[in-house]
């Protein structure tokens, strides 16, 4: 049971004829991210990194290769279905936001799983504790600061309780204490309920601390691999 | 550099701003001043040669305007089937089950609406081929106010941003476990209205912090300002600036003496 | 005046609360709330590099909108204390204007998309000359420098859109140096850079400060200014410490940071 990108390749624009197409952003890349790591994947801006994410939920689908979540081809699944089993944390968190409160934005992801009252509230709670947005509970998502809406985006997803979960840059507007909380988070997801978690970043301190293994890219290729940070 | 852009975007493309301005501002307002069929479809076929001329292929012009061009072909069908419906004066074309359709005004002035759309259509894929930056400038060189120019630039530069983030939301929607192909059509609609909703805050808070920027850089501060670029008419420039609205005026007298 | 050395930023006893409108049933009240900076006093020479520290939500970023006039003249809030920009008063005085700040002190705001205004890079960097008035073949000419210093010869005509994430944030620091202002303000330049990006802007900062501006960094990711005048933390709005980045105890950042 895996999250298994095959040889996947996508590139962007290619729409008019006249212009030539353009290098693919991501070109043949094969990985498999397993149920209780943290598979981190670094590079430089501009190397594939964000395209991958979108890759491997289905937002984008691959021009060749295909990505296989646990055995079904992503192409069979819709996003729904596909986003109850692999969250996704996308860059730049205020466009991820689109509920009217705090409370709403995690509850909104829920009340999709379908879930009972009791567990829906419990886990609600949990996650806006986890994340120190208790006191914003009421508040209106936007207002927030850029810290604390990546917070919000972050426990909206992982309070679903997905299979995989994918953080593309989470810790860009987070400050020192937050990072640490995430990455204890990280950790315990993968290790206590066995999430398959892809950290894709450039924050070397962070990915170091706290990914499994890593996978560094460039020009949408692999350069290299690593099985074990020790 | 100028040739280069010549070479690949064709003739439309290097125009200067005016002329195109000036081709849009005089066809939508000839072909609102009569109701003659005759002329409007004359105005139509002089800026569908304008696009040919100027670069732009047939399919690449269907391609853009397709669902446009479909909205009219189905105004067209609607208006052409219920005007005049139980109008006494007029003798219906087509007669199902007691019930009078299609009457020869109804065509006539569904003609001439969708004629009349179809002008300002093709006038704006005419304003399309070219940039948004040389629009600011040609406002400007006409003595619009700059702030004024300034609105219009910035709202056209938004435009692609705030569908962007609706495509954006819309995913993330998804990926939390809407699953719209699963909505009956009043949860379709609730859940689109969820859509607008952070792109409409989202739209103000730009512009909001947009104006913070654009102050602490300036704008404003003086009652005029300058510009980097200049826009200069050519003789062909000239030529077409007056070419066009002279065009449509021989036109109108041409379909009247006719 | 000239004669005199003139003090870029000073800040007397500053203290300052957003308002915020708090909707309960039909009535909406404005309620007090807890003051995101209290009692600052500060001084910033010329020609020196300050790195503002602190948990997020310790006030950086208020402080840095004070420092340009933002607040209060266009967000609202209770402001009490001076903040002076060469000698003059910008936070009492109703007769200053933003826009005529601009060519003293530059702000680099952290969302790169909400400061980007025209359509193509090099009219968004001219966009602050031609504000000011700048004759045509002068603004070409600084455009062309700051495209080439900045490394985005091949996107001039680009539509910002179609930029990359650090591309982006390069626009917005030319756009803002084309002000030439003395003061330079950046909120989170590099939280959102690769390695190389951040190499980059640390050289832009040193280059700055070379040619004798003043400049103002909130930054997380402090470590990469190591070489700054001052390092100061910011810790509930007020000031927890400052000094050179050497004199300030690991200790104490941590404590502060690492919660």
């Amino acid at each position: 049971m895996a999250l298994v990108a095959e040889t996947i390749t996508y590139s962007y624009g290619g729409g008019s004829s006249s212009v030539p197409p353009p290098e693919p952003a991501v070109d043949g890349f094969s990985a498999s991210f397993e149920h209780g790591r943290v598979s981190a994947i670094m590079g430089p801006n501009g190397c594939g990194k964000t395209t991958l994410a979108k890759l491997l939920v289905g937002i984008l689908k691959p021009l060749h290769g295909e990505v296989i979540l646990d055995g079904t081809n992503l192409v069979g699944l819709t996003l729904a279905e596909t986003g109850k089993r692999v969250g996704l944390v996308m860059q730049q968190p205020g466009r991820q936001l689109f509920c009217t409160s705090v409370k709403d934005e995690i509850e909104f992801g829920l009340k999709c799983l379908e879930l009972s009252q009791e567990e829906t509230e419990q886990r609600k709670n949990k996650y806006l504790e986890y994340f120190g947005l208790q006191q914003y509970e009421d508040r209106f998502p936007f207002e927030l600061s850029t810290g604390e809406k990546q917070r919000l985006v972050i426990a909206a997803v992982v309070c679903m309780q997905p299979d995989y979960l994918i953080l593309d840059e989470p810790t860009s507007a987070l400050d020192r204490g937050r990072k640490r909380a995430l990455g204890a988070l990280l950790r315990r997801l993968s290790k206590d309920e066995n999430t398959g978690v892809i950290l894709i970043s450039h924050d070397e301190w962070f990915v170091s601390e706290y990914a499994d293994g890593v996978t560094v890219m460039d020009h949408g290729r692999i350069v290299c691999r690593k099985e074990s940070m020790r | 550099m100028n040739e280069n852009r010549a070479i690949k975007k064709g003739r439309l493309r290097i125009l200067d701003p005016r002329p195109k301005l000036m081709l849009m501002a005089s066809a939508s307002t000839a072909c609102m001043l009569t109701s003659n069929l005759w002329y409007i479809a004359s105005i139509l076929v002089v800026l569908v040669v304008t696009l040919l001329i100027g670069g732009m292929n047939l399919s690449l012009l269907w391609n853009r305007a397709k669902a446009i061009f479909m909205l009219i072909i189905m105004l067209f069908v609607i208006q052409t089937l219920f005007f005049g419906m139980g109008r006494a004066d007029a003798a219906p074309l087509l007669h199902i089950g007691g019930f009078g359709f299609v009457y020869t005004g109804g065509i006539l002035l569904a003609a001439m609406l969708s004629l009349r759309l179809l002008v300002i259509v093709f006038a704006g894929l005419i304003l399309l081929e070219g940039e948004i930056r040389d629009y600011l400038l040609a406002l400007v060189q006409m003595k619009i106010p700059y702030t004024f120019a300034f609105m219009v630039v910035i709202g056209l530069h938004f435009l692609p941003i705030l569908r962007e983030e609706a495509t954006n939301v819309y995913c993330c929607m998804q990926l939390r476990g809407k699953d719209f192909k699963k909505l009956k059509l009043t949860g379709k609609i609730r859940a689109y209205i969820g859509i607008c909703l952070p792109i409409l805050v989202s739209a103000l808070r730009r512009a909001d912090e947009m104006s913070i920027a654009m102050e602490t850089r300036g704008f404003r501060s003086q009652p005029r300002r300058t510009y980097m670029r200049q826009l200069k008419m050519r003789g062909a420039d000239i030529a077409l600036t007056i070419l066009f609205p002279a065009i449509f005026v021989g036109l109108y007298f041409l379909v009247k003496f006719l | 005046m000239s004669t005199e050395k003139r003090i870029p930023i000073e800040v007397r006893n500053l203290t300052f609360a957003y308002e915020r409108d708090e909707k309960s049933g039909t009535e909406t009240t404005t309620t007090a709330v807890p003051p995101a900076l209290s009692g600052i006093d500060l001084t910033i020479e010329s020609g020196t590099v300050v790195v503002l520290i602190g948990p997020s939500g310790s006030g950086k970023t208020t402080l840095c909108k004070c420092l340009t006039g933002i607040i209060p003249k266009l967000i609202k809030g209770n402001l009490d204390g001076e903040v002076l920009i060469f000698g003059r008063e910008i936070a009492q005085d109703s007769s200053v204007e933003i826009s005529m700040l601009s060519t003293q002190i530059g702000f680099v705001m952290q969302e790169p998309d909400h400061q980007i205004v025209m359509t193509t890079v090099e009219d968004d960097i001219a966009f602050g000359p031609e504000n000011s008035m700048m004759p045509s073949p002068e603004i070409r000419a600084l455009v062309d420098h700051l495209i080439a210093d900045m490394g985005l010869e091949a996107k001039a005509e680009t539509n910002p859109n179609n930029l990359s994430g650090g591309e982006k944030q390069r626009l917005t620091v030319a756009g803002v140096l084309a002000m030439e202002p003395e003061i330079m303000v950046f909120d989170e330049p590099v939280s959102s850079l690769d390695a190389v990006g951040k190499a980059h802007f640390v050289e832009i900062v040193k280059e700055l400060k070379a040619a004798g501006k003043t400049i103002i960094i909130v930054e997380h990711d402090y470590e990469v200014f190591d070489f700054a005048d001052r390092w100061i933390l910011i810790k509930d709005g007020r000031v927890a410490a400052d000094a050179i980045p050497s004199a300030i105890p690991k200790t104490l950042l941590e404590r502060e940071l690492w919660r």
